[in-house]
């Protein structure tokens, strides 16, 4: 998982794109399904206490208001028939149009001191005699009797303030404040007395447990909010039932959308964020490939086609202008090397005919002593020439890479042991102790160009040789699991530290007493090196300074 | 030729007069036109220790306005602007009833009630304290 990321700058601008779009979604989706079916239940209890206080309001004025009215009739002058006995009906004419005028179900009643009802709104109670004559203790008062709310009124007489002469009474259908109480497909609403003995409005099929003055239940359907009424109600309680799937039918129609509509969203983020990182990634990746075309190809000259002002364009304009001169510089190179080994080869055959004939020369004709010297010269002097022309070919051919490598399982210790017998003789004739130690090498096969291998070894061995005056040079041949270590330490004539960089440029000598006496072209540690590294392997030098002698080691990677 | 003239002359009285009674549940003795007038006008309200409690029939009616005119001797408007001013002081004009039925009920009813109805309508349970006679 941590290699999808690491390896790869899409997938984590993919990852960041997809991050930022899903994460206010998801913290979105999580708001509306947990914490806002509780807010908006809060807040439809909070609707219901106010609908509920509302109408607790308007019952208590209503109720006030009847009250009210009683006192007034109570005072009424009219109220003097009751002395004859209503004879002239004013009193139950007036009952009657208080009566129609309320369009309730509620009767008036005057009730005389001898408990007869003398007057009402209806006749059919006329003359009857009034039950109730114990429930009038005090001038005034509200007193509840079965379905029925009962406001009554003393009546005194006009003239005189202290004889009562008889009661008014209203008797009030308690199920009237049912148009109080809304009752729609959402709400339900309906009173409770106290002891549970009377319902106003249609009563629940449950039975709600009540706990405080003001609450609310939640139900498995329903949501009920109930308050205790107060003055003439105050044995009562009133209730809001909310039908809950019905008033949140909204939220919840919301959320099924929003859960119906999110696989929509989440697939919809991933595409965008899949199209957005490709759009971006497209010119890197065009990049990307082109370099890697071009390293497989070598061809220098191709041009990366891109048009946009952004850090991608500036790159794809800096490597264009990379490649330019890269193109540029490969050509001058390879002119040099095509030049130098024509070169080479154009030098090499009037060459070869100026070694032919001074050899004729040297060994056919009868040439004085100093003639032989001359044409001695000549040829020697060709010679040096000619092995200076294969150096520069052999150099020019690896610069251009066209050195044939034929890797062969072979036997490193013979190969050695081969360089060693050819160059002994050399040694010999220095009086050089000359030595082969193979003891620390144990690999039986090693792959490697022979060819090559030989080459680097006489070179590094001549050199040896060549820069000893006396003392002894010592080949050693040592290997690890990974490497094969050759080395050739001689007791010649070292080299100075500040000197160590120019060893392997191409013709350049150390310029000291001792090596301007020898012969050489300068190319051997240059041209070792470069077929080392056609092997994949590497020349390193050391000495310990000037006449201290020199160790050469050429390391070579143990092929699997 | 003469008597005959009498008893036309009385005939027609008695057809065209109208005979009306003060009532009351109570005896009262020595009623006269002004101890009448003063009671109606609450200017006179108890009598022998008993509160009295006039009775009017409504304001259009006949027998009304024969009393008013007979009795009080004052005019609709006159009376209104006196109730007008009894009314600032706290006084009510007196109690009113629709028909002379009531009035007679009213009147056994109360103590100290006094009224007035046409004199054929009295029954057994008032007491007659005063009459008159209007010949419209």
């Amino acid at each position: 998982m941590t290699d999808f990321f690491k390896k790869s700058l899409a997938n984590r601008l993919l990852f960041s794109f997809i991050s930022i779009g899903f994460l206010p979604f998801i913290i979105f989706l999580i708001y509306t399904l947990v914490l806002s079916e509780t807010k908006i239940v809060n807040k439809l209890i909070l609707d219901q206490h106010h609908n509920v206080e509302v109408v607790s309001k308007l019952i208590k004025t209503h109720l006030t208001s009847l009250d009210k009215e009683v006192s007034f009739l109570s005072r009424l002058d009219v109220m003097d028939d009751i002395l004859a006995d209503d004879i002239d009906k004013r009193i139950s004419r007036l009952l009657e149009q208080k009566k129609e005028d309320y369009s309730l179900s509620l009767e008036f009643f005057v009730v005389s001191n001898n408990n007869k009802i003398i007057a009402s709104s209806s006749k059919d109670k006329l003359s009857n005699n009034c039950s109730l004559k114990q429930k009038f203790s005090k001038n005034k008062g509200i007193f509840f009797l079965n379905e029925n709310l009962y406001i009554y009124n003393k009546i005194f007489a006009s003239f005189d303030k202290t004889e009562t002469i008889g009661i008014l009474i209203l008797e009030y259908k308690l199920d009237n404040l049912r148009v109080f109480l809304d009752n729609s497909r959402q709400e339900h609403a309906f009173m409770m007395k106290k002891d549970k003995s009377l319902y106003i409005g249609n009563r629940p099929s449950f039975d709600i447990t009540i706990k405080n003055k003001k609450g609310s239940v939640s139900l498995d359907n329903y949501l009920v909010v109930y308050q205790k009424m107060d003055n003439i109600l105050k044995d009562w309680y009133i209730f809001y039932m909310v039908k809950k799937d019905i008033a949140l039918y909204f939220f919840y129609n919301f959320i099924h959308f929003m859960l119906y509509l999110s696989p929509f969203i989440l697939v919809l983020i991933i595409v965008v964020s899949v199209k957005f990182s490709k759009y971006i990634f497209k010119p890197i990746e065009k990049l990307t490939n082109l370099t890697d075309e071009i390293i497989v190809s070598k061809e220098y000259s191709k041009y990366l086609d891109m048009v946009s002002e952004d850090e991608i364009g500036r790159l794809a304009n800096s490597f264009n202008t990379l490649l330019n001169t890269t193109d540029k510089t490969i050509d001058a190179s390879d002119a040099k090397s095509a030049f130098i080994s024509n070169m080479s080869h154009e030098l090499k055959t009037p060459l070869n005919a100026i070694i032919g004939f001074s050899q004729y020369l040297i060994s056919y004709e009868n040439l004085t002593d100093e003639q032989l010297d001359i044409v001695s010269n000549i040829e020697s002097s060709s010679q040096y020439l000619l092995e200076m022309i294969h150096g520069i070919l052999d150099i020019a051919k690896i610069e251009a890479g066209k050195v044939d490598i034929n890797i062969n399982t072979c036997d490193c210790k013979s190969l050695a042991q081969e360089c060693f017998s050819m160059l002994e003789p050399l040694a010999q004739d220095k009086d050089l102790s000359f030595d082969f130690n193979y003891e620390k090498y144990t690999l039986k096969k090693f792959k490697t160009d022979e060819k090559i291998f030989k080459q680097i070894l006489l070179n590094l061995l001549s050199n040896a040789i060549k820069y000893t005056k006396k003392g002894s040079i010592n080949l050693e041949l040592s290997n690890t699991t990974k490497e094969v270590f050759v080395k050739i330490k001689d007791s010649g004539i070292g080299i100075e530290k500040e000197e160590m960089p120019k060893l392997f440029k191409e013709f350049s000598r150390i310029d000291n007493t001792l090596s301007s006496k020898q012969k050489g072209t300068g190319l051997g540690l240059s041209l070792s090196k470069k077929l080392a590294q056609v092997l994949d392997a590497d020349i390193y030098l050391k000495s310990d300074g000037l006449n201290k002698g020199t160790e050469a080691i050429f390391v070579l990677k143990v092929r699997s | 030729m003469k008597l005959g003239g009498v008893f036309f002359i009385l005939f027609s009285l008695n057809i065209f007069a109208q005979e009306y009674a003060v009532v009351s549940n109570v005896l009262l003795h020595d009623i006269t036109k002004s101890k009448l007038k003063a009671i109606f006008l609450k200017k006179l309200t108890h009598l022998n220790k008993i509160h009295l409690v006039p009775v009017n029939l409504s304001s259009n009616n006949d027998i009304r306005e024969a009393f008013e005119k007979e009795i009080l001797q004052m005019s609709k408007k006159r009376l209104k602007s006196y109730w007008s001013k009894q009314h600032y002081m706290g006084n009510r004009p007196p109690v009113t009833m629709k028909s002379q039925e009531s009035v007679l009920a009213f009147t056994r009813n109360v103590l100290g009630a006094i009224s007035y109805v046409k004199i054929e309508n009295v029954n057994e349970n008032v007491n007659i304290l005063y009459k008159w006679r209007s010949n419209d």
